[in-house]
């Protein structure tokens, strides 16, 4: 009996790849017919999602696919978190060929998928288009949608920062509300609010350590220069910015230490009433909503420069949609005062449109213990007096957020000084940059 | 000098009929598919990557060493392998003598050793995601069970994972948590050694610490190798537990060489770098791999071995 060689073998095994394949093929094949029969055109957008976005999502698509005959949008939450987890499924998906035709891009990312080509600029389709009502976009949402003079998406919403703060805490301290307090003011009733004991365990913090980025802006420096070519975080104004958020942790104790943060983030002290203010988006009313004490969302402190952070919510075309069309009348539609009313009057997101801020629905909006109407006038003073500003943009963000963290780590331990930490960020930054 | 001869060069196997040849291709063909399919593919394709600069869904441009030139200036890349080493160097070890401990220790004949051994193992199967959580509230500086522990001999314990000097040392006490799997496998191994054998070395008037030197070490010294090239292997595969507890932090004092790769291939979308930066890493462990092996012959005794003097 003759043996079977390993040649005949792998030769079986090829054969059998080629039918597999031929399969699988003729199966992906075999579907493309159906959206064609049907004459209707089908677009997808893609975000993280999860229970309760999902559920804000529904009636925008219900909408949209009730006002459109011939386009079906397709709803399709990608997973991984607002993190690079979601990040890296899109590329996996994108790069596979199966990529959605309208999407989300987390903020600070856009100008890296428009630099590699993933992007269709829209500002063709935003001329043709009257309807879209750019002026009726915050301005600073639109702009840091921008670059290299072409337009490369629109806002589904945005998020401004606020401080939010606990008034049993502030009122069990005899301390007034805070409300666009100075830097020294802040200071000062951050110290007056804080209890550790003799081991340095926090049973109350009084503010959260802030985006360092407002520090620095607010100082009056920056990360980059406008080009995106030098990083200026050696300059003095940006080591101004990190020596005060530097000595909220170390010399006066009054915001998180590392340790603090290690066990909870700033969201989780402030929720569990540890923490008596700190700043982020609405978005956080999804847990404040639920906390036992009372609470409103107030101005954040302002040092020289009264600036803050936003987010904005980009929503983009990709170059590998089948129906560029049809992809556009989604993204408008997302964008779109009906779009975005109907996504987050459900939710607790911020609108990108100044329209939809003053709609009934969101000048009255309460919940659990707020005790006033902060929380529905502060982001919009913000966005309207030009106190935000959004990410620095720049291809290689990523790799730059990720230099200026680590020396963060160091800031914040006190085991550099502001001077140092500034001086290495701008180094290892523009080393970054000259290897562009 | 004498080598060594193996069972094989005894008994020659006999040579396989069609029909049995044919069966036997037939019952590993999903393991050669799958493996060319979803392995050895690939592992091909991340070598010619590691030769391009490559963003994932632009088309790649050949780099020829360029990635490789990359990393002796990557201060990063030195990093992420010193903690990755030390790490290894130390982890590993401990894993091998703590799991061989308390394979001894249930490795008797009392009541309930069965629900002992259950318990030992059972960390061994939870998910990291839910143990690496646990983790981060046990190793607390202010509220962690480890520094409550300290607290009652009067000593503060540091910040564990919020130092930059105690971070890899709290992920290497972590590390411990699955002795339980190595356990198992001592224990098959403590439970293959033949009783005469401590029969003969009491008669020889060896007492417990003499049999274990000489008798119980000889004889597992196989299944040492194997948990320490395995536990090596694993170690430099080290990634959730960093990436879900410190990120890197702080100050890079827990960058693991797969957290660097996984950073350079899915949040700076740079696939050749990461791809060369694996070949380095498969270099790495296979140089190290190859010296266990060609000085475990001192130390490591086959049974059915013959040793020519």
């Amino acid at each position: 009996m003759a043996k079977l060689s390993r040649r005949d073998f792998l030769k079986g095994v090829a054969a059998s790849g080629t039918v597999v394949g031929a399969q699988m093929t003729g199966g992906l094949l075999s579907r493309l017919p159906v959206a064609a029969a049907q004459d209707m055109v089908e677009v997808t957008y893609a975000t993280p999602g999860g229970a309760v976005e999902d559920a804000a999502w529904e009636p925008v698509w219900e909408a949209f696919n009730e006002e459109n005959d011939t386009i079906q949008a397709n709803y399709l939450a990608v997973g991984g978190g607002y993190g690079p987890q979601y990040l890296q499924l899109l590329q996996a998906q994108l790069a596979a060929g199966t990529g959605p035709d309208v999407f989300f891009v987390m903020d600070g990312f856009t100008v890296g998928f428009a630099a590699r080509g993933v992007l269709v600029p829209i500002d063709s389709y935003v001329d043709a288009n009257p309807d879209v009502d750019l002026e009726d976009n915050y301005p600073g949402h639109i702009a840091a949608l921008r670059w290299q003079d072409q337009l490369w998406g629109l806002p589904r919403d945005g998020a401004p920062y606020a401080t939010w703060f606990n008034a049993d805490i502030y009122d069990e301290a005899g301390i007034d509300y805070p409300h666009g307090l100075t830097w020294d003011e802040y200071l000062e009733q951050a110290i007056a609010l804080t209890e550790r004991d003799d081991r340095g365990r926090a049973r109350v913090i009084g503010g959260g350590r802030g985006a360092w980025i407002d520090w620095i802006w607010q100082a009056g420096g920056d990360v980059l220069n406008a080009e995106g070519t030098e990083c200026l975080m050696g300059e003095e104004e940006a080591i101004e910015g990190l020596r005060f958020a530097q000595s909220l942790v170390i010399e006066h104790e009054c915001a998180p230490s590392a340790s603090d943060l290690a066990d909870q983030n700033e969201g989780a002290l402030f929720t569990s009433g540890r923490m008596a203010s700190f700043t982020i988006a609405r978005g956080f009313l999804g847990a404040v909503c639920n906390t036992p004490f009372r609470f409103d969302a107030a101005l954040p402190p302002a040092g020289a420069v009264r600036v803050g952070r936003t987010n904005v919510g980009p929503t983009v075309m990709s170059s590998d949609t089948a129906d560029r069309d049809a992809a556009w009348e989604l993204l408008k539609f997302i964008n779109s005062s009906r779009g975005q009313t109907l996504k987050i009057s459900s939710g607790y997101a911020y609108p990108s449109r100044r329209s939809v801020v003053q709609e009934d629905w969101y000048v009255n909006f309460t919940c659990g213990n707020a005790i006033g109407t902060g929380l529905n006038t502060v982001f919009n003073d913000i966005m309207e007096n030009g106190w935000a500003r959004t990410w620095p943009q720049h291809p290689r963000w990523p790799e730059i957020s990720t230099v200026i963290n680590s020396e963060l780590d160091a800031l914040y331990s006190g085991d550099k000084s502001a001077e140092d930490v500034g001086t290495e960020i701008a180094a290892q930054v523009n080393a970054i940059l000259a290897a562009e | 000098m004498g080598g060594f001869l193996r069972i094989n060069d005894i008994f020659q196997p006999k040579r396989l009929s069609f029909w049995e040849s044919l069966n036997a291709w037939i019952f590993v063909l999903p393991w050669i598919l799958g493996f060319f399919l979803f392995t050895g593919g690939p592992i091909f394709a991340s070598l010619v990557i590691s030769f391009t600069h490559w963003d994932i869904v632009n088309p790649p441009q050949w780099a020829g060493l360029a990635n490789y030139e990359t990393m002796l200036s990557d201060p990063l890349f030195f990093q992420s392998l010193k903690v990755t080493t030390m790490y290894a160097l130390v982890a590993v070890p401990l894993q091998i003598v703590v799991g061989l401990f308390v394979a001894i220790l249930l490795n008797t004949k009392i009541r309930l050793i069965g629900l002992y051994r259950t318990l030992f193992y059972l960390p061994a199967v939870l998910p990291i995601v839910s143990v690496a959580v646990m983790w981060r509230w046990i190793l607390s500086r202010d509220w962690g069970l480890i520094n409550w522990f300290l607290s009652l001999f009067g000593v503060y314990g540091p910040g564990w994972l919020s130092e930059p000097e105690w971070a890899l040392p709290a992920l290497i006490l972590m590390s411990l948590w699955g002795v339980g799997a190595g356990m198992l496998i001592y224990l098959a191994g403590l439970q293959g050694i033949p009783t005469d054998l401590y029969e003969a070395a009491k008669v020889d008037g060896a007492g417990p610490w003499a049999q274990f030197l000489y008798v119980t070490l000889p004889m597992i010294s196989p299944v040492i190798l194997f948990q320490l090239v395995v536990g090596l292997i694993a170690a430099f595969q080290v990634f959730a537990q960093p990436f879900i507890m410190t990120q890197g932090g702080p100050q890079n004092a827990t960058l693991f060489y797969l957290l660097h790769l996984f950073r350079n291939a899915f949040e700076f979308f740079r696939m050749g770098y990461a791809s060369a930066l694996s070949w380095v890493l498969f270099m790495y462990i296979a140089i190290l791999t190859m010296l266990i092996f060609r000085f475990s012959a001192a130390w490591v005794f086959y049974e059915g071995e013959i040793r020519n003097e």
